[in-house]
C-alpha cells in the first residue's frame, strides 16, 4: 500500500470514526444545551464546566431584542436565576455568572457577550452585575499564571482570540458558527464529561472514607435546613482570609476594572446595574473585608454614577438563616431575590442624577 | 509550537508530504532548510529575539571553515563554547556584559553539540566540510531541533541525500504508531504526572519551608522524586516518539534516544540507555580524547581503570553544569560524576577482589540485580531533584538535617525499587503465558485502526482540563 493511499485511508476512517462518535454523542442530552444560557447548569450540559459550558454558548446571544444579561461569581449565579427573573422582567434572561471569578474575568465575560449580541440590540440590553468583595480579590492572587479560566478555555479550543483587535478577548467565528462549533466538540467533551460525573462519587466515598476514621466531615450543599457549625463557619473564613489576603494587600485594580467595564458598556449603548449582594452578618462581623469594600464602593459610587446608563444598588433584608453557607442564599429565598432584584431593574434609586 | 498543537501536527503533515515529494538534491536541502526556518520561527516573537541563536550558528559555521582549514584546534573549539555559554549567561561568565535585550536560546544547547561534532570531525578530516545550505538544514533540522537527538552529520547527510523509501505498510503504521504514543504521553499522561508532581513539589516545598523533617517530609520528598522521574521520562520520551516518528515518515531514521532505561542494573548501563545520543557525545568528544590524554601520561596499564573512574567523573560533571547556567546545576553535575565513578571504582574493586568470574556471577543472581537496579533509579531519581528544586529550598535541603532526609530517602526508595522491580519481573514472567489481547493485524485492517487510534488519543487530550505541561528538556 503506498503512502499516499495509506493516509488517504487513515483520513477517511478518522471522518467515519469522527461522525460516528458525534452521531453517538448526541444521544446525550441533544438539544438540552442548545437553549438559552444558564452556566448554573452547566454541570448537567456536556461541556461539564461553566467557563467550557459559556464559551461555547455564548453564540446564542446573537438575536435582536431585549435581554438582561447576569454577571458575577456563584453567588450571583444561584441567587438571580433566569427563569424567575425573567417571568419578571418579560424578557429573556440569560445567567452568565463563573462560580470564583474576579473583576477581571468578568469584565472578560461582558467583552464576549457583548461581541456576540447585535450592535442594533446592545441599547436593549440591561447588564446586572451581581458583586461582593470576593470579585475583588487581585489578579495577582487569583489568577497567578497570568490566564483566568476564560483564558484556559479560549486557548484550548482555539474559538477566541485573546488579544483581539479591539484589546481584549474577542471571537474567531461568527456567532452563528459557534453552535457548529459545539456540536464538533462533542466527541472530545465526553472524556471530560465522565470524568466530572465521577467527581461527586469521590467526594462521597471521600466522605465516606474520612467519617470512617472518625473524622466529621459533611459536604455542603445547597440547603433550606442546612445550618453551619462553628467550625465551618471558621473553615470558611479562614478560606477567604486565604484568599483575599491582608486587606492592605488589596490592589485597585479589581475596583478599576469594574469603572472600566462600566464605561465599556455605557460605550456600547447598553444598561449596566451593579447589584452589591447581601452577605449573612456573621459573616460580616467575622472579618473585615466587607466593611473595607464597602468603604471604597462608597468612594466609587459618585464615579459608577457619572458613567451614563450605570446604577448602583444594593440588594438587602435578608437575615443569617436565609443563607446555607458563607455567602449563597438558600433555594426557598431565591424568589425573594429575584422580587427584589426585578423591582431594582424597574425601578432602581441607588445613583441619584 | 507546542507538540501536541493543531499548529505542530499541520506542519509535520506538510513537511512529510513535501520531503516525499521532493527529489534528493538542492531543492531538497532548500526545502529542509526552509522547513527548518518556519518551524524555528515558531519559538520567537521578534526578529530580533532570534538574533542571538543565528548569530551562534553562523559562528558556528565560520568555525566549521576554519576548522577545515586549520584543524579542530582546543582555542577554536573554546571560543565556542565560551560564545554559547555567554549567550545562555552561565555563572561563572557573569563578569562578562550581557546583551540588553530579551532573547530566546531554545535549541542552542542542541545546536551546539551538532556545531562541535563538526568543527571537530571536519577538523579531523573524518568527515568533509558540509556546504552552507546543508549546515543550516542540519543544524537547524526541525524534528530535532528543541532537544535532539543528537544525529552525526554524515547520518542526516546520507539520508537527506537518499530517495525516500516508499515504505511498506507495516512501517508507515509503525511511525504512526510512534507519533500516535508521543501524542498520547505529551498530551494526556504527562498532563497527569505534572499535575500529581506540582501537587506534591508544593507541599514538600511546605514541609522544608516549616523545616519540619518529619516522616511526612520525607515520603514527600520520596514521592516528588520519585514522579519527576517518570514525569521526565514519559515527558522526553513522548516528545522522542513524536520526533522519530515524524522523522521515519519524512524518511529519514533519527537514532533513538532511550531503550529501556528503567532495566538497567547500574548507573553506567543506565546512562547507555537513557539520553543515549547524548551520552554517546560525550563520548566521542569528552571522555575518550580525556582518557586518551590521561593514558599517554600515565602510561600504567594497570592504572587505566582508576584513569576511566576519573574521566567519568569529568565526563559526567560536565554533563551534569550542562543542563543550566547555575550553582545547582554544578551540583548535579558532582552528583552525577561521584555517582557514576563511584559505580565504576567499585565495579573495579569488585572485580579485584572476587575476580571476572566471580563478579560476573555475583551479577548474575537476581536478587543482586533487583537491589542494583534499586539503587541506581534511586540514585538517578534523587540526583534529578536538582532539575526542580529552588535555590531557597535547595540551601534547606543541603544542610545537615537536609542531607540525612535525602540520604533515608535514597535507602528507601533503593529498597522499595528493588521489591517492585523483583514484583514486576515476577509478574511479567507469569504474563508471557499470556496470549496477546490483540491479534496481529493484516495490512487492510492498519488504516482504520489508526484512524481509531488518533481519534482515541484527540479524546484523551481534551478529556484533561489542562494544557499539556512544557517539554521538560526545551529549557536545557
Amino acid at each position: 500500500m503506498s503512502a499516499v493511499r495509506f493516509f488517504s485511508l487513515v483520513l477517511l476512517w478518522l471522518g467515519i470514526v469522527y461522525a460516528l462518535a458525534i452521531a453517538a454523542s448526541l444521544l446525550y442530552r441533544p438539544f438540552a444545551d442548545l437553549r438559552g444560557i444558564d452556566t448554573a447548569q452547566s454541570e448537567k450540559s456536556l461541556f461539564a464546566t461553566e467557563t467550557k459550558y459559556l464559551m461555547f454558548s455564548l453564540g446564542r446571544l446573537n438575536y435582536p431584542g431585549p435581554r438582561v444579561i447576569v454577571l458575577g461569581a456563584s453567588n450571583a449565579g444561584t441567587g438571580l436565576r433566569p427563569a424567575m427573573l425573567a417571568s419578571r422582567l418579560g424578557m429573556p434572561v440569560y445567567n452568565l455568572s463563573v462560580g470564583g471569578s474576579n473583576a477581571h474575568e468578568i469584565g472578560e465575560v461582558t467583552d464576549l457577550a457583548l461581541a456576540n449580541i447585535p450592535a442594533n440590540s446592545w441599547k436593549q440590553t440591561i447588564f446586572v452585575d451581581g458583586i461582593w468583595y470576593g470579585q475583588f480579590e487581585s489578579d495577582r492572587r487569583r489568577w497567578p499564571d497570568g490566564q483566568t479560566d476564560i483564558d484556559i478555555e479560549a486557548a484550548r479550543y482555539h474559538l477566541y482570540l485573546l488579544d483581539g483587535p479591539a484589546g481584549h478577548i474577542e471571537p474567531r467565528l461568527p456567532p452563528l458558527a459557534m453552535d457548529l462549533a459545539a456540536l464538533a466538540m462533542r466527541p472530545f467533551l465526553i472524556g471530560l464529561k465522565l470524568y466530572y460525573s465521577l467527581d461527586p462519587v469521590i467526594t462521597d466515598v471521600r466522605t465516606w472514607v474520612l467519617q470512617l476514621l472518625g473524622n466529621k466531615v459533611r459536604v455542603l450543599g445547597e440547603s433550606d435546613t442546612l445550618v453551619l457549625t462553628p467550625a465551618e463557619r471558621k473553615l470558611a473564613i479562614d478560606d477567604l482570609i486565604s484568599r483575599m489576603g491582608e486587606l492592605g494587600q488589596w490592589d485597585r485594580g479589581g475596583f478599576d476594572g469594574l469603572v472600566a467595564m462600566a464605561h465599556d458598556i455605557s460605550a456600547h449603548g447598553a444598561r449596566l446595574i451593579i447589584l452589591d449582594l447581601p452577605l449573612p452578618d456573621w459573616h460580616k462581623r467575622a472579618i473585615g473585608y466587607d466593611a473595607e469594600y464597602q468603604r471604597r464602593m462608597a468612594a466609587l459610587k459618585m464615579q459608577l454614577c457619572a458613567i451614563p446608563n450605570v446604577g448602583v444598588e444594593t440588594l438587602d433584608g435578608f437575615s443569617d438563616d436565609d443563607f446555607f453557607d458563607y455567602v449563597h442564599p438558600r433555594p426557598r429565598v431565591k424568589e425573594q431575590w429575584a422580587q427584589k432584584t426585578a423591582d431594582l431593574v424597574a425601578h432602581g434609586h441607588g445613583c441619584v442624577r | 509550537m507546542k507538540f501536541d498543537s493543531f499548529a505542530f501536527i499541520s506542519f509535520c503533515a506538510l513537511a512529510v508530504a513535501s520531503l516525499r515529494l521532493v527529489k534528493p538534491g538542492m531543492l531538497r536541502l532548500l526545502l529542509v532548510v526552509m522547513l527548518n526556518f518556519v518551524f524555528v520561527a515558531s519559538f520567537f516573537d521578534s526578529l530580533r529575539q532570534a538574533l542571538p541563536l543565528a548569530g551562534f550558528v553562523m559562528a558556528g559555521y565560520a568555525a566549521v571553515v576554519l576548522s577545515s582549514r586549520i584543524g579542530a584546534s582546543l582555542p577554536l573549539i573554546g571560543v565556542v563554547i565560551l560564545i554559547f555559554a555567554w549567550l545562555k549567561r552561565y555563572d561563572f561568565l557573569a563578569f562578562l556584559p550581557p546583551l540588553h535585550f530579551l532573547y530566546v536560546v531554545v535549541g542552542l544547547s542542541y545546536i551546539l553539540f551538532r556545531v562541535l561534532h563538526l568543527v571537530i570531525d571536519v577538523g579531523q578530516k573524518a568527515i568533509p566540510r558540509p556546504g552552507f545550505i546543508s549546515y543550516l538544514a542540519y543544524v537547524l533540522f526541525f524534528p530535532t531541533f528543541v532537544s535532539g537527538p543528537i544525529q552525526r552529520y554524515e547520518d542526516f547527510d546520507g539520508q537527506v541525500s537518499s530517495p525516500v523509501a516508499p515504505g511498506t505498510t507495516h512501517e508507515l503504521y509503525m511511525a504512526c504508531q510512534r507519533i500516535i504514543r508521543g501524542m498520547a504521553l505529551i498530551g494526556f499522561v504527562t498532563v497527569l504526572t505534572h499535575f500529581l508532581f506540582e501537587r506534591i513539589q508544593l507541599r514538600f516545598y511546605g514541609a522544608l519551608a516549616a523545616s519540619t523533617f518529619s516522616f511526612s517530609t520525607f515520603a514527600l520528598l520520596c514521592a516528588a522524586a520519585s514522579l519527576f522521574a517518570v514525569h521526565l521520562y514519559l515527558n522526553f520520551g513522548g516528545y522522542m516518539d513524536i520526533v522519530i516518528g515524524v522523522g521515519r515518515l519524512a524518511g529519514l531514521a533519527l537514532p533513538e534516544n532511550f531503550n529501556r532505561p528503567y532495566l538497567s542494573r547500574n548507573f553506567l548501563e543506565f546512562w547507555s540507555r537513557w539520553h543515549i545520543t547524548l551520552s554517546e557525545w560525550f563520548k566521542f568528544y569528552l571522555f575518550n580524547p580525556l582518557l586518551r590524554l590521561m593514558a599517554q601520561k600515565w602510561r600504567a596499564p594497570s592504572q587505566m581503570p582508576y584513569l576511566a573512574v576519573l574521566g567519568f567523573f569529568v565526563t559526567f560533571t560536565v554533563m551534569g553544569i550542562w543542563h543550566g547556567s547555575t550553582r545547582i546545576f554544578l551540583a548535579y553535575g558532582l552528583i552525577l560524576g561521584s555517582g557514576i565513578s563511584l559505580n565504576k571504582l567499585y565495579q573495579v574493586q569488585m572485580t579485584a577482589w572476587l575476580g571476572k568470574k566471580g563478579y560476573k556471577v555475583l551479577a548474575g543472581r537476581s536478587w543482586y540485580g533487583h537491589l542494583c537496579r534499586g539503587l541506581t533509579l534511586a540514585y538517578f531519581a534523587l540526583s534529578i531533584v536538582c532539575l526542580w528544586i529552588d535555590a531557597s529550598h535547595a540551601q534547606v535541603l543541603s544542610r545537615f538535617r537536609g542531607m540525612a532526609l535525602v540520604f533515608i530517602a535514597f535507602a528507601a526508595l533503593s529498597a522499595l525499587t528493588a521489591v517492585l522491580s523483583f514484583a514486576i519481573e515476577r509478574l511479567t514472567a507469569r504474563l508471557s503465558n499470556v496470549p496477546p489481547w490483540m491479534p496481529s493485524l493484516s495490512d487492510r485492517v492498519l488504516p482504520a485502526w489508526t484512524a481509531i487510534q488518533i481519534f482515541l488519543v484527540a479524546v484523551a487530550i481534551f478529556s484533561v482540563d489542562s494544557n499539556s505541561p512544557e517539554f521538560v528538556y526545551k529549557v536545557f
